[in-house]
């Protein structure tokens, strides 16, 4: 089985009344590109917590990596998020009081991957790819935005998990640091890990394969 | 895998120390009640530490009877009840001055001595402190001591302490000499008494022991008068040790106060005999002649029930600090909490367990509670090692901190422990935030 996500007529609701997310249908492949576009309010962010395994969902399939989520195991995911996913917030989420290097690091925790010499060469070697070298031992507090948004990205990728969820990660970027996060991208996807990207640029949709506009709750393929 | 585990607690052991207020307010905090409970630990174990060691130092089987009348009485009593008495000991009830030297103009240092009589030539010499009149057994410095020819022959010889040596004979050995009870010894000036000259009496000085607590501390309580010379003269008291029948033949005239000391060979004849005093002495306090009986467990009993008491008051003192700041450790983890919802956030979605939130959040309250204590012991410690200094040097008085090291790992338990109660409400309070709440929460 090559498909990494698999959902049926996935339904949110927060209040009962209104649904936020109203039968989406969303497969993606290992490996695979999709670009997610839709106006503010449209339900991306409940989309990609739901994807994300941050958050439930009230109706529908969903099978990640060929094993299906329940919707009222939330808490029992955490080894998933851990291993199989990493997250660029639009907001950043890093944690301002220490470093670039320690906040990159700090998803090892976590998962069951070796802390070892060569996590270290690959973290430099993505910090190159990204242009923050320099930028290692410097507080997260004191970055600029488009420094931060390198360093999330830098946080998910390190990982090499099976899906990575970004949401706006060019926001903040010049057009010079959005190309590099661009082919930082592509070059993941390639070696097998599946990207989500929430942008509402979609010239820069990433050489996406699929590229979906999430209005009233549901899906259309562009 | 090890790797890993130091990566781990690395890093948390640098969220520990990222939030400066925190760590101070935390830090006070555990300081404030942990700094007084070893300071408290060490000067009450110390102080009685000191005192069970010298009732400790007393000889075994060895009970102390004494009255402050009727000695008559006592003694008929008490010979219902022994057949021997292998120790007996009567005690001056003046002191009789021995030396007079000018110190400083009109200042005069005037040692006064006290004679105990002793019926034994064992090692065992009477000692007065605060826990009373206590058989000591003696280390023989120089000299020797006592023999059964000088008792048989009611020999003029006496023995004293190492004090007494140094005041009576400086810069030399005090074997030999003579000391001149009621006038001048040595060669040093003669001692006065009201203006009255007192009966000349030489005896010769055959040993010296090492100094006793007691001698010790007036050591200390002379140099402190010496620091502060006022008109008034100085007057130290001694203790000297002569055979028992010189006592009276030197002051015939001396209203006499006795005490008995009774040692024995072994556990058997000396419960005995403590039994019998015991039943004795209720006897005669009917008859208003009762006489007190001290023995080495009933001190050691005394003294550990003290401090038993003085433990409770100071637990009692230290479980009132650890709740008060066990609450404002637990109000300033809820604050660190709030301010840290969107840091859970970022745990959680990068595969943090609640586990692991409520782990990092116990850890760093004990990696901070770990070190505050550790230094609130050693500054503790320290303390008392200054009171020590500053007490003997500067107020004179002996005090010597005396505690083991099990009585300063219990401070840094009990801090431990308050760090570990103080922050688990909060932490559960952490892993149980929702992680797309806090994800959104600036």
């Amino acid at each position: 089985m090559n498909k990494l996500i698999e959902m049926s007529e996935i339904r949110k609701t927060y209040t009962g009344k209104r649904y936020v997310l109203d039968g989406v249908d969303f497969s993606l492949e290992k490996g695979e590109i999709a670009a997610i576009t839709g106006e503010s309010g449209s339900g991306k962010s409940t989309f990609l917590n739901i994807v994300g395994l941050l958050d439930s969902f009230t109706e529908g399939t969903y099978l990640f990596d060929g094993a299906p989520v329940y919707k009222n195991r939330l808490n029992s995911y955490y080894k998933q998020r851990a291993a199989d996913i990493g997250f660029v917030f639009q907001a950043y989420c890093l944690i301002e009081s220490i470093s670039v290097q320690e906040n990159i690091l700090m998803p090892f925790m976590y998962n069951d991957k070796p802390v070892n010499k060569s996590l270290y060469a690959q973290m430099d070697e993505l910090l190159n790819e990204l242009n923050i070298t320099a930028l290692k031992d410097k507080k997260v507090a004191l970055l600029s935005g488009g420094e931060k948004q390198r360093t999330a990205i830098c946080r998910a990728m390190i990982k090499k998990p099976k899906l990575i969820i970004a949401d706006e990660p060019t926001g903040n970027l010049d057009e010079k640091n959005a190309e590099l996060v661009i082919s930082a991208f592509k070059k993941i996807s390639d070696l097998g890990t599946s990207v989500i990207v929430v942008t509402h640029n979609l010239h820069l949709s990433f050489g996406a394969e699929k590229v979906y506009a999430l209005e009233k709750g549901s899906f259309r393929l562009c | 895998m090890l790797r890993k585990i130091a990566f781990y607690f690395r890093h948390l052991m640098l969220m520990s120390s990222v939030n400066k207020i925190r760590l101070i307010l935390t830090s006070a905090g555990i300081f404030v009640a942990v700094f007084l409970f070893p300071a408290g630990i060490i000067v009450s174990e110390s102080y009685y530490n000191e005192r069970l060691k010298i009732v400790g130092e007393t000889a075994e089987y060895t009970a102390v009877i004494s009255s402050p009348e009727n000695n008559n009485d006592i003694k008929e009593s008490l010979s219902e009840i022994v057949s021997q008495t292998p120790v007996k000991d009567i005690v001056t009830s003046d002191n009789v001055p021995v030396l007079s030297v000018p110190v400083h103009g009109s200042t005069y240092l005037t040692v006064m001595a006290r004679f105990h009589g002793i019926t034994r030539t064992n090692m065992i010499l009477p000692i007065i402190c605060d826990e009373g009149y206590l058989p000591e057994k003696a280390q023989l410095v120089e000299g020797r001591f006592i023999s059964s020819n000088d008792l048989a022959e009611n020999s003029p010889v006496v023995i004293i302490d190492e004090f007494t040596a140094e005041l009576i004979c400086p810069d030399e050995s005090a074997v030999g000499k003579s000391i001149e009870i009621g006038g001048k010894t040595g060669g040093s000036s003669t001692a006065q008494d009201n203006g009255e000259e007192m009966q000349k009496i030489q005896a010769q000085i055959i040993g010296v022991v090492k100094n006793s607590y007691v001698s010790e501390q007036r050591r200390l309580s002379l140099k402190r008068d010496l620091d502060n010379i006022a008109e008034s003269n100085i007057f130290t008291e001694v203790s000297v040790y002569c055979p028992i029948n010189m006592i009276s033949e030197w002051f015939p005239d001396s209203a006499v106060q006795s005490f008995f000391i009774y040692s024995f060979d072994n556990s058997k004849d000396y419960e005995d005999f403590a039994d019998k005093a015991e039943y004795m002495s209720l006897l005669n306090a009917k008859k208003g002649g009762a006489f007190d009986i001290s023995t080495r467990e009933a001190l050691i009993s005394d003294l550990e029930k003290e401090l038993s008491n003085t433990k409770s008051l100071l637990n009692f003192i230290m479980t009132v600090l650890c709740v008060i700041s066990g609450i404002s450790i637990m109000s300033v983890t809820f604050f660190s909490v709030k301010e840290r919802i969107s840091e859970i956030g970022i745990r959680k979605a990068f595969g943090a367990s609640k586990v692991d939130i409520v782990f990092q959040f116990i850890f760093e309250m004990l990696i901070i509670a770990f070190f505050v204590s550790v230094t609130a012991v050693c500054l503790a410690y320290y303390c008392c090692k200054g009171a020590e200094i500053y007490l003997a040097e500067k107020l004179f008085i002996s005090f010597k901190v005396n505690v083991s090291l099990y009585k300063l790992a219990l401070p840094v338990a009990v801090g431990l422990i308050e760090a570990l109660f103080s922050s688990f409400v909060p932490s559960i309070y952490a892993a149980n935030i929702k992680v797309t709440d806090s994800l959104r929460f600036e």
